[in-house]
């Protein structure tokens, strides 16, 4: 007989949620919830709270006030069920010494008690995922550290977790290795997969989070997509385009367009700055070709998340 | 004096010891010495004599009284200064520190001379703790003044040798363990070689004017070879010593395997977890859980026993009585199989801490009991085949005495499966409590020594003392595992003339049967602790007990802040 349960709306509900040290507070009453699917990117400073509310929802750490639970189960109530539900990364990468790749796989999958005979179809498809197959026998103490990011991915995948969470997972990894965890990362969103992120690197949130949520001393200062944290703070719209003919001559008409705050003229385009509320990128182009301009490039850059994180925070810590 | 300090541009100086007064276990440490120091001082002054004694009766025992003091204080030094000095450099390397030190203006001796100096501040300070009671024995009579300054002196340059050493050996590994095993290994051979110290009073002997010179010399040597090690071993990769050694000898067997035509009776590597993957890990992966190398450290103490054994039977001069070393064997065999349980139990957990592979492991839905009793599979492995080498010189004993019965065979196999389970469940529980690798292995083989060595001294010294010790002198005899040891070992020896009496469980078998019963209840308590606080120090949160939900979800609707206490953030 089947269960048809009827599972909650939100993966994550997480309210007035506080944490403390000893005297020292590090979580300062948060509350927010991540919808079923979603990818929820972290940003805060060093000390802000990220990684104490991780540990939370990954049953490491009971929290000293406030409910915290995970598709419906709250941590104190089924911390159990809820491991089964969770895959969790660290911020840093613990190693077993003498292990091979496929040995730390095949132990993390006992761990999770997953089916014997399925486990080395299990152990190849996460491999696959993560672009790790051809090291399946090396050790995994010589793995370079963008490839034990991404063995670290393969293990939190290996029970089919409903929620990721990743701690800093970009952290120490050149610019290859991030745009490789970055694209996992992206297909496992497409898998449907519920994911909480935390990170420094904004410009790589704001790629691939339909979320986000800003820590500052262990405070939430504001949380929601990144549309409707721009529309919040009333933040610029930053495009890039490129046309044919005198640059100069659109970027006076594009100056008189309602809405538009600055216009850069530079070597081989235009930099125009515009509100994101009230002149949304799709209206701007149509302005642009009502002036006759042939449109070579048209570019809305998605980087206005620094400006948010940097008008939000003071720099101060908990 | 820090200030003082600063304004000489010490900065390292300045930061350890501001550092080293900052912490309560310095004082705790220094506190504890002291009393221990002035608790043996005591009962030597007073022994035989008694404190009512006349004053008469303690005349020119001062020499006694001093060479004892400065045994006891070589003794204790000697387990100390390594452990407070082996840091020093070892502990910059392993928090990424000493590539700062490095950039600054300070030369690489400045540095070491300001983290030996930092170091040696506060062991002298123990030092200094022993010269009132050394002027004491004084007017005892019987130590010249010119006797009394040599021993002060020679302390001082003991504790600086040993010192420089441990430092010279933590700029050259790159952690404090190894730094510690080494200095201690070094100091030990040094002594062994240099003054032929076969046995501790030897090794303890009051210093000489030869040895404080030859002590000065080699502090001065290990400083300039720590000066040297500092840069050139400062970005060294990491090395496991021992697992390198391992890994040679497991070429070494290879290659005399293909002799043999390469027969293998237990294969280790090649298999896959199945339901436990700790105890997979605990016992196809590691050093001492591997049937190899389980088979080794078998071969190596059964090795010398059999040896023993065979001279035993065919030696002229054991056919008059004595034993052949097979007692000598024996105890080295439980100090050894007491420091192997305690080390290898007390690492389990937080060796997991320091490869920071501990927090991974608790979000998977493995129970935490389960957790330890699979990270136990691999010290059970090793107890079980510390037995065989017990059992040989038991059965031996039983052979070669051919009067004693069955009885000394198993009660010192009971003796063996008793103690080393209670050493292991205590070694992890303290593996448990601390987080430390280092800290957890010390504390243990701390206790462990403190425990059996404790009771075993107990009852003499209050012999000593003149002290009748009545009901409690009768209850540290009867809980004193080593007296246990001794006293079947007699009972097995009882046919030879002059050694040993009737056995204790046929005079006292109420005392035999609670003694046993008093260790394993001890055993299972700390199992239970171990089990019961678990989650909290392995840290991750409770299953709660069916019915505690409500009391949970009543608490949460209450608008204070602080709705439970957090046992781990809260020592965090």
């Amino acid at each position: 007989m089947t269960e048809n349960v009827k599972k909650p709306a939100s993966m994550v509900d997480i309210r007035h949620l506080w944490v403390k040290y000893g005297n020292f507070v590090a979580v300062r009453g948060i509350s927010f919830k991540i919808p079923r699917g979603e990818v929820f990117g972290f940003i805060g400073p060093n000390g802000a709270g990220k990684s104490s509310t991780i540990r939370i929802l990954a049953t490491l750490q009971l929290p000293n006030g406030g409910t915290v639970h995970v598709d419906g189960i709250e941590v104190r109530e089924d911390p159990m069920k809820i491991r089964r539900k969770i895959g969790y990364m660290p911020d840093s990468f613990g190693l077993y010494d003498g292990l091979t790749v496929r040995e730390y796989l095949h132990f993390f999958a006992a761990a999770y008690d997953t089916p014997e005979n399925s486990r080395d179809r299990l152990v190849d498809d996460v491999l696959s995922l993560t672009d790790l197959k051809h090291k399946i026998d090396a050790p995994v103490d010589g793995l370079s550290r963008g490839m034990k990011q991404r063995l670290g991915l393969a293990r939190v995948l290996l029970h089919d977790p409903e929620l990721l969470l990743l701690d800093e997972p970009a952290s120490g990894l050149d610019p290859r290795a991030r745009i490789e965890v970055r694209e996992i990362l992206k297909e496992l969103s497409r898998m449907g997969k519920t994911i909480l992120i935390s990170s420094h690197i904004l410009h790589e949130l704001s790629q691939f989070c339909t979320r986000i949520g800003i820590l500052e001393a262990g405070r939430l200062m504001t949380e929601g997509s990144l549309d409707e944290i721009y529309h919040r703070l009333g933040l610029m719209q930053l495009v890039h385009v490129q046309v044919l003919g005198d640059p100069e001559q659109l970027a006076t008409h594009v100056r008189r367009i309602n809405g538009v705050e600055t216009v850069e003229v530079q070597s081989d385009r235009l930099s125009i700055r515009a509100r994101a509320e009230s002149l949304p990128p799709e209206d701007l182009l149509d302005h642009i070709r009502a002036f006759g301009a042939r449109v070579r490039m048209f570019q809305p850059e998605a980087m206005e998340l620094e400006t948010a994180f940097m008008k939000l925070t003071e720099g101060t810590t908990a | 004096m820090i200030r003082r300090l600063k304004m000489m541009r010490l900065p390292i100086l300045t930061k350890d010891l501001l550092e080293r007064a900052s912490r309560k276990r310095t004082y705790v440490v220094r506190f504890v010495y002291g009393l221990l120091l002035f608790a043996s001082a005591c009962t030597l002054f007073y022994g035989n004599i008694g404190v009512s004694a006349e004053a008469g009766q303690a005349l020119g025992r001062g020499a006694d009284h001093f060479a004892w003091l400065m045994r006891i204080q070589l003794a204790v030094l000697y387990a100390l200064v390594p452990i407070l000095t082996a840091e020093a450099v070892a502990g910059e390397k392993q928090r990424d520190t000493l590539a700062l030190l490095l950039v600054t203006t300070l030369t690489p001796r400045q540095i070491i001379l300001q983290k030996f100096a930092a170091r040696t501040a506060s062991i002298l300070s123990f030092v200094c703790l022993s010269f009132p009671l050394l002027a004491i024995t004084y007017t005892f009579g019987g130590v010249t003044p010119e006797e009394l300054v040599l021993g002060m002196v020679g302390l001082i340059f003991a504790c600086l040798q040993l010192g420089a050493l441990a430092i010279f050996c933590s700029a050259y590994f790159q952690t404090t363990a190894q730094a510690l095993v080494v200095t201690y290994l070094v100091f030990l051979g040094l002594k062994l070689v240099v003054f032929g110290a076969s046995d501790s009073a030897t090794l303890l002997t009051p210093p000489s004017i030869p040895g404080i010179v030859f002590d000065a010399i080699t502090t001065c040597l290990c400083l300039a070879f720590a000066t040297g090690a500092l840069v050139d071993r400062a970005f060294v990769q990491s090395r496991n010593y021992l697992l390198e050694f391992f890994h040679w000898l497991d070429g070494v067997f290879e290659r005399m395997n293909t002799v043999t035509g390469g027969i293998v009776l237990v294969r280790d590597g090649g298999f896959l977890p199945k339901r436990a993957p700790i105890r997979w890990r605990e016992t196809r992966k590691k050093s001492l859980g591997t049937f190899r190398y389980l088979f080794r450290v078998l071969v190596v103490l059964e090795g010398p026993i059999l040896f023993c054994i065979q001279w035993t039977r065919f030696s002229p001069s054991t056919m008059a009585g004595e034993d052949g070393g097979i007692t000598f064997l024996l105890d080295l065999l439980w100090i050894a199989s007491a420091a192997l349980v305690a080390v290898h139990a007390a690492s389990l957990i937080s060796e997991e801490r320091s490869h920071q592979t501990l927090s991974v492991l608790m979000t998977t839905p493995l129970r935490s009991q389960r957790i330890l009793s699979e990270k136990l599979s691999g010290v059970r492995r090793l107890t079980a085949v510390l037995l065989v080498p017990f059992a040989t010189i038991f059965l031996f004993e039983r052979w070669w005495y051919s009067g004693s019965s069955w009885g000394p065979v198993v009660l010192g196999a009971l003796t063996v499966v008793t103690y080393l389970t209670v050493i292991r469940w205590v070694a992890l529980a303290i593996g448990l409590r601390f987080p430390n690798q280092l800290t957890a292995i010390v504390a243990s083989v701390s206790l462990v020594a403190v425990w059996t060595g404790g009771l075993a001294l107990a009852v003499p010294i209050l012999r000593y003392l003149n002290i009748e010790g009545g009901v409690v002198a009768n209850v540290i005899l009867w809980l004193s595992p080593v007296d246990m040891i001794v006293a079947i070992q007699n009972a097995a020896m009882r046919v030879m003339p002059g050694i040993g009496g009737p056995p204790l469980w046929e005079t006292l078998p109420i005392a035999a049967v609670a003694h046993f019963s008093f260790y394993w209840a001890v055993g299972i308590a700390v199992q239970w602790w171990c089990r019961r606080a678990a989650d909290d120090y392995l840290g991750r949160i409770s299953q709660p007990q069916p019915g505690a939900l409500r009391e949970f979800e009543a608490a949460s609707t209450d608008a204070a802040p602080w709705l439970s206490t957090n046992p781990i953030t809260d020592v965090t």
